[in-house]
């Protein structure tokens, strides 16, 4: 703390500026009263010499008056008549000379006769002869004017009149003056007091003595050198002028005067004028007297108001002195505890208060601040992941115990060393400092506030990946950064996994159907952007179900791998071999330049493939059937490419297989047709293209048509009729299926309803595409709502379906049989024997019908094997409670052969081809004797 | 009064033209130069004293000059021209001047009278003896 007496503490100040303002105060209130009692005092002396020069003037006037009267009347006298005579007798000297005595004259009486000759005077001595041209009267009456006496050269007052004759009125005898001594007269007047006189205009104007117009004429200069001597100075013509009718201040000389003055208007002394002069020294003792005595008293208040003001101020400030000592007290020990008692209600009161509560508060949060930081250090060293922290020099400052547990340093080691050469790999060292300098630099960090993924250097030397986010904080103008460091070896090792695992088949450790469309892709760009060619090959196995199946699961994997391994070598490193699926495989040749080369490798593969393959103890023989298409000439997507080489692939499986095929013009024709197909299918239903078409089921027994099979025919506005194994497959690809066995079920419905107004016990069977049977969209309830609402009983329907739904045995179809059967709706099991023809879920479905596929009853005339299983199938679905019914009889021996062996129900071409339901409801209407004689005549001719 | 005074006036005139006439020496009236007239009678000089007379010819006022009422020359020339004594004419002078009219003024010496007259235009006087002084004209002699 500094100390300063001057100004630093509030009480100085306030003293200081207290004292001040008194000063000035005082000084202010001294000057006006000082100037105010100067110009009192001016103002009265003023009026004082106004006064006193009236009074000396009317003195004076009166004087003059007087001895103008007293002259005027010694013109008059009888011996003034002497003057005519030039006082021969000195009758007019004794005259005058008494006169002088009896009136104590101070002056001489001159007596001149009408010439202006001095006739007599009352001074015997005088030597004048004639009259002055200034003292000749004028117009005969009496005036008075300063003058120098001629006779002697005194200055006088002279005071004329002239001697009119008695006799007669116009006859001027002579002139009597009074020369009156200008001493005499300024004895009269004070000190320091001027008077001046005018001339007469008349006398000024006189061309005998030509006067100036102004008092500075030759006769002032008696004046002048009186008022020098009065006043000690010399003065000039100019002055004298200013003197007169002057009131206030005149500079003479060095001196200053305070001049006031009084003049004569009228009478004698008209023009005449006192000028009163009074020093100024003699004027302001007054004035000095009342400065002297407001300095003394300005003294006298100076020294109790300086203790007042220090007292009131030192009080004022002693709370605001507790304050600061309080404040500094605060800062040295940093004890925020201590609390400020103040008693005192005013700002400073308020301000102690305020600045308690503050303490309070900073107390408060600096100790909420302190939990505050040991919480962030708790949760920054529980982090899961590594806290990095940095200063600007790359130094580091903070790490945590995940960052000892990831990187291997200890936070002792750690801390202190430049951050990169601990935990950065070389090879990232130099772009890390390139980076922070940058940003240090610039503000401009890309890495900044993101996620990023690189390598991290363990203490042990070895690399791994991290995650890391940094964010960067400006304390105090320097840049600190924060890494959070997370270890994501297992993460980036489980990505990997799952990629692979998304990518790539587990058993081959080929590319899956995923990456094969990846890589497709990729492949086709890059062909298109060389304008190269590149080809695909569609491999599939044949016979790897049988093995499959035979040899089980794991000799099918191993026999899986071997294939990719033998595949794999016959092609490229770049070329991509995959496995699509089941016994699939796929390879893309990419950049091939000549078609031989293409023909050469598949029939390498091909080949390589038809060698025998070693699984466990067995040796085994397939072959692959492969399809080839080729980019861009048969198409340039990654669907058209796996379709085109799919269809070619197909061709060859069914020519013969174990051979290639490439897609062709055909192929392709045939892929546009299906798509014009398919996009007719779409607006087939609702253009009422489709017909249901009725073939007949008889009773081999008794030749009745007992049943009927509804078969779908789409009658197409330009390609004509189309049978099922036109469309079928293409209605399920696309989902039209799903209606369309809808509409098929309900036509049936309605015919049968029909129908069986004919024949009570007629049933209709309806195909129910395995698509459709598995699809949630069927719903029994549906269809049996459907015969409740058009009132038809379910035994009034069938459905056939393939065994192949049975063998799934998906969830769903036991249920759905179940339904089906609860409604009363009847199953029969379709082309029975041309797949597994598995009787185990005979037994396990409830099925009431079998229906022996045709291409057993096509053969049973001639092959006794296929008489037998046919004997077999129905000795057997008799014997557990199924009826069967025969398809594809078209000859009276198979009639005949099958009813013999005790088939309950056939149908066939024998009997009827499948008719339009108008048709088929003439048929139904030929009585039952012509019908079954035509059946058993069928049977008779065989 | 006055009448009294005015009827007696002749007999006094008379009587005072009488005494003076038989008398030796004489007496010079003499005026200023300036005056018009180059002789007066007896009559005329007793008009203007008598202040009957107050112009003259050339209508400038006349100024009667006297002797002061002791000399001899007064005592002479009242008994010369009005045959009275100094006294009684002083006395119809006073009785003139209250009436404002204002008697002949004194000189009390011929040397003053010469004077007088010879600055004065219109004035007229006596002096006693025979030459006539420089500067003024002589009108009458008186015995």
């Amino acid at each position: 703390m500094q100390r300063n007496w001057f100004g630093k503490t509030i009480a100085r100040k306030l003293l200081l500026a207290f004292f001040l303002i008194f000063i000035v105060t005082y000084l202010v209130t001294a000057l006006v009263v000082q100037s105010a009692v100067r110009t009192s005092v001016t103002d009265s002396e003023l009026a004082t010499l106004s006064q006193l020069a009236d009074l000396k003037l009317g003195t004076l006037n009166t004087k003059f008056e007087q001895l103008a009267t007293d002259l005027r009347a010694w013109t008059k006298l009888d011996v003034m008549n002497d003057l005519a005579s030039g006082d021969v007798d000195k009758r007019v000297e004794n005259t005058l000379e008494n006169l002088q005595k009896d009136y104590g004259l101070k002056g001489e009486i001159y007596a001149f006769n009408a010439a202006g000759h001095l006739v007599a005077s009352s001074d015997r001595q005088h030597h004048m002869d004639m009259l002055p041209d200034a003292w000749k009267p004028h117009e005969k009456v009496s005036f008075v004017n300063k003058h120098v006496n001629p006779e002697d050269g005194e200055e006088v007052v002279a005071l004329v009149a002239p001697v009119m004759a008695a006799f007669s009125t116009q006859y001027q005898l002579g002139t009597l003056v009074i020369a009156y001594p200008w001493s005499d007269v300024m004895a009269g007047l004070p000190d320091q007091t001027l008077l001046l006189y005018q001339q007469r205009a008349p006398i000024k104007s006189a061309p005998s003595n030509p006067l100036p117009d102004a008092p500075s004429d030759i006769e002032n200069q008696a004046t002048l050198s009186i008022m020098g001597s009065t006043l000690g100075t010399a003065i000039s013509n100019e002055s004298l002028f200013e003197l007169a009718h002057l009131r206030g201040w005149i500079q003479i000389g060095k001196n200053q005067y305070l001049v006031n003055s009084a003049s004569e208007n009228s009478g004698l002394l008209s023009g005449w004028e006192v000028v009163m002069l009074r020093e100024p020294e003699a004027l302001y003792q007054t004035v000095h007297m009342v400065i002297l005595k407001l300095a003394l008293l300005g003294l006298i208040l100076t020294l109790p108001l300086i203790i007042a003001i220090r007292w009131s101020a030192s009080r004022l400030t002693a709370p605001l002195r507790q304050l600061t000592q309080f404040v500094s007290d605060i800062n040295d020990t940093h004890d925020l505890s201590k609390r400020l008692t103040l008693h005192s209600n005013d700002e400073i009161g308020i301000l102690a208060t305020n600045f308690n509560d503050m303490t309070a508060r900073l107390a408060s949060g600096t100790q909420a601040h302190r939990e505050a930081e040991a919480r962030l250090r708790a949760t920054i060293d529980n982090a899961l992941d590594a806290v990095v922290q940095m200063n600007a020099e790359g130094i580091v400052t903070g790490w945590n115990d995940q960052a000892t547990n990831i990187f291997g340093w200890t936070r002792e080691e750690a801390m202190g060393h430049l951050l990169h050469e601990m935990i950065i790999p070389v090879s990232y060292r130099e772009s890390h400092v390139r980076g922070m300098q940058h940003y240090l630099l610039s503000g401009e960090g890309p890495i900044l506030n993101s996620r990023i993924e690189i390598r991290g250097l363990h203490r042990a030397g070895h690399e791994f990946p991290v995650e890391l986010a940094i964010t960067t904080i400006k304390v105090e103008n320097e840049y600190e950064f924060s890494a959070f460091i997370r270890d994501i070896t297992t993460k980036k090792e489980s990505e990997a996994l799952i990629w692979k695992q998304a990518n790539f088949d587990k058993v081959t450790d080929l590319p899956n159907r995923h990456m094969f469309h990846d890589r497709l892709e990729q492949e086709i760009k890059k062909a298109h952007r060389a304008g190269l060619q590149m080809a695909l090959f569609f491999i599939d196995l044949d016979r790897f179900k049988e093995i499959n199946d035979t040899l089980g699961h794991d000799m099918g994997d191993i026999l899986l791998m071997e294939t990719s391994r033998r595949i794999r070598s016959c092609v490229r490193e770049a070329d991509t071999v995959a496995r699509l699926g089941g016994d699939e495989f796929t390879v893309i040749l990419s950049e091939i330049s000549a078609a031989n080369n293409i023909e050469r490798l598949a029939q390498t593969i091909l080949k390589i493939l038809a060698e025998p393959f070693q699984l466990g103890d067995e040796v085994v023989y397939i072959s692959a059937s492969m399809g080839i298409t080729l980019y861009p000439n048969d198409a340039d997507t990654v669907e058209d490419l796996l379709k085109n080489a799919d269809q070619a692939m197909y061709v060859a499986k069914n020519q013969g297989r174990n051979q290639c095929s490439y897609f062709t013009a055909a192929l392709q024709d045939a892929a546009q047709e299906r798509r014009h197909i398919t996009h007719d299918l779409r607006g087939a239903l609702a253009a009422n293209q489709f017909v249901v078409y009725f073939q007949p089921i008889l009773n081999l027994a008794t030749g009745r048509i007992h049943k009927a099979e509804a078969l779908l025919r789409w009658q197409h506005p330009t390609r004509g009729m189309i049978y099922p194994d036109g469309f079928i497959l293409l209605a399920e690809e696309t989902g039209l299926i799903h209606e369309m066995g809808d509409w098929v079920f309900k036509e049936a419905a309605r015919w049968v309803k029909r129908w069986r107004e004919y024949a009570g016990d007629f049933q209709v069977s309806v195909n129910v595409s395995p698509i459709q049977f598995l699809s949630d969209e069927l719903s029994c309830e549906t269809w049996s709502a459907h015969l409740r609402e058009i009132n038809l009983a379910g035994e009034s329907m069938v459905i056939e379906i393939t065994e192949g739904l049975l063998l799934k045995a998906a969830g769903g179809v036991t249920d759905k049989l179940l339904k089906f059967r609860d409604a009363g709706i009847q199953v029969a099991i379709d082309d029975f024997g041309t797949g597994y023809s598995s009787l185990s879920y005979l037994k396990k479905f409830d099925i009431d019908y079998l229906k022996i596929d045709k291409s057993f009853v096509d053969n049973i005339e001639t092959d006794a094997n296929d008489m037998a299983l046919s004997e077999a199938i129905i000795v057997m679905a008799h014997k557990l409670g199924l009826e069967v019914i025969a398809e594809g009889i078209e000859t009276a021996a198979q009639h005949k052969l099958l009813a013999q062996a005790g088939c309950n129900y056939g149908q066939g071409y024998l009997f009827s081809k499948p008719l339009p339901a108008e048709e088929f409801e003439a048929l139904l209407k030929v009585p039952m004797q012509l019908m079954a004689e035509f059946v058993l005549s069928g049977v008779a001719d065989d | 009064m006055f009448i009294f005074i005015l009827m007696r006036l002749p007999l006094l005139i008379l009587g005072f033209l009488w005494a003076t006439s038989g008398q030796a020496g004489g007496l010079l009236v003499i005026a200023s130069p300036a005056v018009p007239d180059a002789a007066i009678s007896v009559k005329q000089l007793a008009d203007i004293y008598s202040l009957k007379k107050t112009f003259w010819a050339d209508s400038t006022r006349v100024v009667p000059v006297n002797r002061e009422i002791s000399s001899a020359e007064r005592d002479n020339f009242s008994d010369a021209v009005f045959n009275l004594s100094p006294e009684e004419l002083a006395e119809y002078w006073n009785r003139l001047n209250f009436q404002g009219k204002l008697p002949p003024l004194v000189q009390t010496s011929d040397q003053a009278v010469v004077g007088f007259v010879r600055s004065v235009p219109g004035a007229i006087g006596y002096v006693s003896g025979d030459s006539a002084p420089k500067g003024v004209k002589v009108l009458l002699r008186l015995p």
